[in-house]
Order: C-alpha cells, then sequence, then structure tokens
C-alpha cells in the first residue's frame, strides 16, 4: 500500500531506485530529492540520484552545500518537504522557516508520526510513509 | 563498593542493551486567559487575566531492540491579576519502554517523576503528583500500578482538597506547598474482552500525611472502581463507571468510618462525515450525607460544572452536548446541564443555599465554546454561558442567589 500511494507518479522504470531508498537506514540527499521531485512531476521517472539533487539544488528550494550521499535528518527532509510541496506553515515557519518547525507542521498536520524530534536520524522507509501522507492530503484538498 | 555494584545494577537493567541514540528537541508555550463572569449575588464581579510563559524540552534516548527512554521536563512562569507571579516546575519524568522485557508480547512501561495521576474514572483521581508508575501490557491485559505524593506540589496549583483544613489553606498566601498525601493506585484492565467492550478494575486510594490540630479533620480514603467501555453500534459508544469509596475521617480523638458511592454514564455519538458532529448524552451521580451513605469525596476537586463552582460530591449532574465543525479548524460545542444534589439534608457549600431546603434541583448550565486553531501554532477559544439557579420548592437556592454569567477567552501559541 506505502508503495501503490507513493509511487502513483512513479513509473516502473524507477521502481529498483525506489527500492534501493526503501532500504537505507539513514536517507541521503539525493534519495529525498529524488522522491520529492519525482512525486511533485519536477523531475522525469529516469533521472539519478545526483542529477535530482542538483535539480533540487537549481531550484532554490534545497539545502546548503549538501552532496547526494550526505544523510539529512528528519527536520531537514521535512524542511524539503514544506518548500516542494509549498506546505503553508504556521507563525514560527513564517518568521523562520527551520527544520524544527517544518517537523511540527507536518507534525500537527499527521504527516510525520510517531517519535518527532527534527535531529534524528530518518530511514527510507519512514520517508516514503511521510511523502504518502503528504500526497494524500493534496488529493483531498487538505494541502 | 557494594553501593556501586547495586548502582551497576540497576543500569544494567535500565539500559539493555547499547545506547543506540540520543535526540532532543524544545520549545515555548505562551497562553493568554481573560474572564468576565457577573453574578448579582457577589459583591465583586471584576474580571480575571492569566498569563502563562512555559519552557519544555523532551529528549529520546534509544536503547535498542525497540527500547527507549524519554525525558519530559516543563516549568512556567504564570502571571495573575492576584499573583504577579508564580513559577512552577509543571512536568518532571522520564518514562521508560520496553517491549519484550516480560515475554515477546509484553510492553513494560516505567515512569518516574512528576507527571500526571489519572484514576480509571478520572474522577476520583485527575491530577499532576510526583512518583512512580508501572504499567505491563499484553496483548489482553493491562495492568497498572502507580504510587505518588502530593506535598510538593505549589498551594496555588493543587487542586486536593479533600476537608475543610485543605479547602482552607487553598487560600492562604503564607501555605507554600499544597496538602501533603500519598496517593496509591492499581488497575487491571482486560481490552475488548468481549463483543469489543473493555473492562477496568481500579483501586485508588489515598493517606492524608496533614499534622492536624485538634479543630483539623484527617481522611484517608480507598476507592474501588469498576469500568465497562466499548462501542455499542456502530458510530456509537459508551462507557460506565461504579466506584465505591470507603474511608475513615478523624477529628481529635473521634473517628468515623465512611462509605460513598458514585456512578458515571456516557454515550457518543460521533459522525465524521457530518462535519465531525458529535452528540454526547452524560449522567454522573456521587453520593450525598444521609441516613445510608456519607458524602462521596474525589481526591482531586474538579468542578461539577463550567461555571457552577461545586465539586462532583453530593451530586446528581446530567448533561446533553453537541459539537461540530462548521468549517476547517473551527470547532464549536454546546452543552446544557442540569444540577441535583444527591441527598436533600446534605446542604452545598455555597453562596444562598436555604437553610433547609425542600428541593434538590441545583439549577441550569449552558454553556457555548468556539474553538479555533487558526495555524498549527496559534489557537483561540472563546467559552460563554449561563447558570440559572433554581428556588422556590423544587430548588436548593433562595432569592437571593442570581443567575451567574461567564464570558472567556484563551489563546495559546508556541515556538
Amino acid at each position: 500500500m506505502l508503495l501503490a500511494v507513493a509511487t502513483a507518479p512513479v513509473h516502473s522504470q524507477s521502481n529498483e531506485i525506489v527500492d534501493r531508498i526503501l532500504a537505507e537506514e539513514e536517507l541521503t540527499y539525493g534519495s529525498a530529492a529524488y522522491l520529492l521531485l519525482l512525486a511533485s512531476d519536477s523531475i522525469d521517472e529516469d533521472a539519478t540520484l545526483a542529477s535530482a539533487a542538483e535539480a533540487l539544488n537549481r531550484s532554490g528550494l534545497g539545502l546548503e552545500n549538501r552532496g547526494a550521499n550526505d544523510p539529512i535528518t528528519l527536520g531537514e527532509y521535512a524542511l524539503l518537504t514544506m518548500r516542494v510541496f509549498a506546505v503553508p506553515g504556521g507563525i514560527a515557519w513564517s518568521i523562520h522557516p527551520a527544520p524544527r518547525y517544518a517537523t511540527r507542521e507536518l507534525e500537527y498536520r499527521r504527516v510525520i508520526q510517531g517519535q518527532v524530534y527534527p535531529n534524528m536520524k530518518l530511514s527510507g522507509e519512514r520517508a516514503m510513509r511521510i511523502l504518502g501522507r503528504v500526497l494524500n492530503l493534496r488529493e483531498g484538498g487538505a494541502l | 563498593m557494594r553501593r556501586v555494584t547495586v548502582l551497576l545494577a540497576c543500569i544494567a537493567l535500565l539500559l539493555p542493551g547499547a545506547l543506540a541514540a540520543f535526540e532532543t528537541t524544545w520549545g515555548v508555550t505562551l497562553d493568554g486567559s481573560a474572564g468576565f463572569s457577573y453574578a448579582g449575588h457577589q459583591d465583586e464581579n471584576d474580571p480575571s487575566y492569566t498569563i502563562t510563559s512555559a519552557i519544555w524540552s523532551r529528549s529520546l534516548f534509544a536503547l535498542g531492540l525497540d527500547r527507549s527512554i524519554e525525558l519530559l521536563a516543563q516549568g512556567s512562569y504564570t502571571w495573575t491579576d492576584d499573583r504577579p507571579y508564580l513559577f512552577d516546575v509543571d512536568l518532571l519524568r522520564a518514562a521508560g519502554r520496553y517491549p519484550g522485557l516480560l515475554g515477546p508480547t509484553s510492553v513494560v512501561r516505567a515512569t518516574a517523576g512528576r507527571f500526571q495521576f489519572r484514576d480509571t474514572t478520572g474522577i476520583v483521581l485527575n491530577h499532576v503528583a510526583d512518583g512512580m508508575q508501572a504499567r505491563v501490557n499484553y496483548p489482553g491485559l493491562r495492568t497498572r500500578a502507580a504510587i505518588g505524593y502530593t506535598g510538593l506540589l505549589l498551594n496555588p496549583v493543587s487542586d486536593i482538597r479533600m476537608t475543610m483544613a485543605d479547602l482552607a489553606d487553598g487560600g492562604d498566601d503564607d501555605e507554600l506547598f499544597g496538602p501533603r498525601r500519598i496517593v496509591a493506585l492499581g488497575e487491571v484492565s482486560f481490552p475488548e474482552v468481549y463483543l469489543r467492550q473493555t473492562v477496568t478494575v481500579g483501586l485508588t486510594s489515598q493517606f492524608d500525611l496533614r499534622d492536624a490540630d485538634d479543630d483539623e479533620a484527617t481522611l484517608n480514603t480507598g476507592y474501588l472502581s469498576l469500568a465497562l467501555a466499548g462501542p455499542l453500534v456502530a458510530n456509537v459508544y459508551h462507557s460506565l463507571s461504579g466506584t465505591v469509596m470507603f474511608g475513615k475521617g478523624e477529628l481529635g480523638d473521634d473517628s468515623e468510618n465512611l462509605t460513598g458511592l458514585m456512578a458515571d454514564a456516557r454515550i457518543r455519538y460521533y459522525r465524521e462525515d457530518l462535519l465531525s458532529s458529535r452528540i454526547g448524552l452524560g449522567l454522573t451521580w456521587a453520593s450525598g450525607a444521609g441516613d445510608d451513605l456519607d458524602r462521596f469525596v474525589p481526591i482531586s476537586r474538579s468542578t461539577a460544572g463550567t461555571i457552577l463552582n461545586l465539586p462532583v460530591e453530593n451530586l446528581l449532574r446530567g448533561e446533553v452536548s453537541y459539537s461540530i465543525q462548521p468549517v476547517p479548524r473551527v470547532q464549536t460545542e454546546y452543552t446544557v446541564g442540569w444540577f441535583f444534589t444527591a441527598d436533600k439534608d446534605d446542604r452545598p457549600e455555597t453562596i444562598g443555599v436555604q437553610p433547609q431546603p425542600d428541593g434538590r434541583w441545583l439549577g441550569t448550565e449552558v454553556t457555548t465554546r468556539v474553538s479555533a486553531r487558526i495555524t498549527s501554532d496559534l489557537g483561540l477559544s472563546v467559552t460563554g454561558g449561563v447558570f440559572a439557579p433554581s428556588s422556590g420548592d423544587n430548588g436548593v437556592f433562595t432569592n437571593t442567589r442570581e443567575a451567574e454569567y461567564l464570558l472567556r477567552i484563551d489563546v495559546s501559541t508556541g515556538f
């Protein structure tokens, strides 16, 4: 079901990349860029993780000084998610759009569930579940 | 050397496996409240203002094997127009979670510090205390045991007011700490044992540690509760509980055994598809001092109504509520409550009560609340209502007791 939701915009050719991301114990910047940009129809299915990271940086939505293989935290993934999908945030987010406020916003919207600490490691599987909930909310008009 | 060995053994028990990870986060909350009330029978009807600022932190020690210890701390500063400052430690607890510690399907949770203690009913005891709690859960069985102490809670925030001496201390600014009690509770619960009904048996007790003068009463009580909760039919849920209170009151050289009863019944009907509508019916009865029973006295003194400031003692309360979400992020709730004394001869301690009331009807309360989550970190709620006291043959009050009106505005934010 996770793959069914998160792979709605993902075609079969990228299944190998998605499988690799699912197996990551620590989500990398390139993997995060690939998932988010593919789900938002901003890159093609045959993009690589490195090109996805570059595309994210070129769009101005990425993190500074991050290589495609660098791990990112839950808070940084929340920040990228907020930026890519233009999720409206609260007062604190509007004043200072930082990972901690992105985490709280997505926790409030029940996109992030379970243990929530902005600096904690993020697995590929959990990242996919978060992305799936974001897409569900968008389909339901809540985002 | 022996103490070091014991300490290391305790650490080894508390930290099975390697310490895998440490995470932390923190925040600040700001809450403001303005209350405007009017009652013709009261000399003063001044508005009340409260501002509370709190800082909190939460830390996680991941121990591996899905086991973890979480530390939560919150301290606050409160300003009111009656008191310019009040610093308090709201919460300070360590909570460990140990799946599989007592069998492959078990989950053990251990908590220590300052945290909320709640009994089976949520009416007898629902209050912060300093102590320990252990839970052992299996798929078909849940158990809980806790012990706590209330003597380190600041007097203005303590709601442990079981005796007249406790109530008198509540208004004494020279008392730094609230009433001292040892509270203990044990509970066994069988979740969804039959037709998705959950059965719970709980035993709660409190021991009065007051160093009482000859003219001050002390009260030790125990409560045995039986509760049943679960779905009735689709979208309809119920909860039932019955509690027997047994206790001993002492005043000087005199002592008296006490027996009281309490029952609570609630039904809720949910319709998320209809603007998140919810209809609720509730009935609560707590015995009064009469021929056969004594007044039921809960440990924590919650009020029976939003405006009616009487505890759940010597009381029969019926209420109907309706809640709806007319637009996203806005919830409205309408409640009507009817209040009676449980025993005609047990007079409530409040203004305007007839010397020997013929009736038991205290009055009717109608309240409305609108809550809005403007953004994820900004909330606003407005509560308004009226309590109409009942006088005459069926009523408890004299004509001097007039209707009471309330308007309260609460704002909360954080970062």
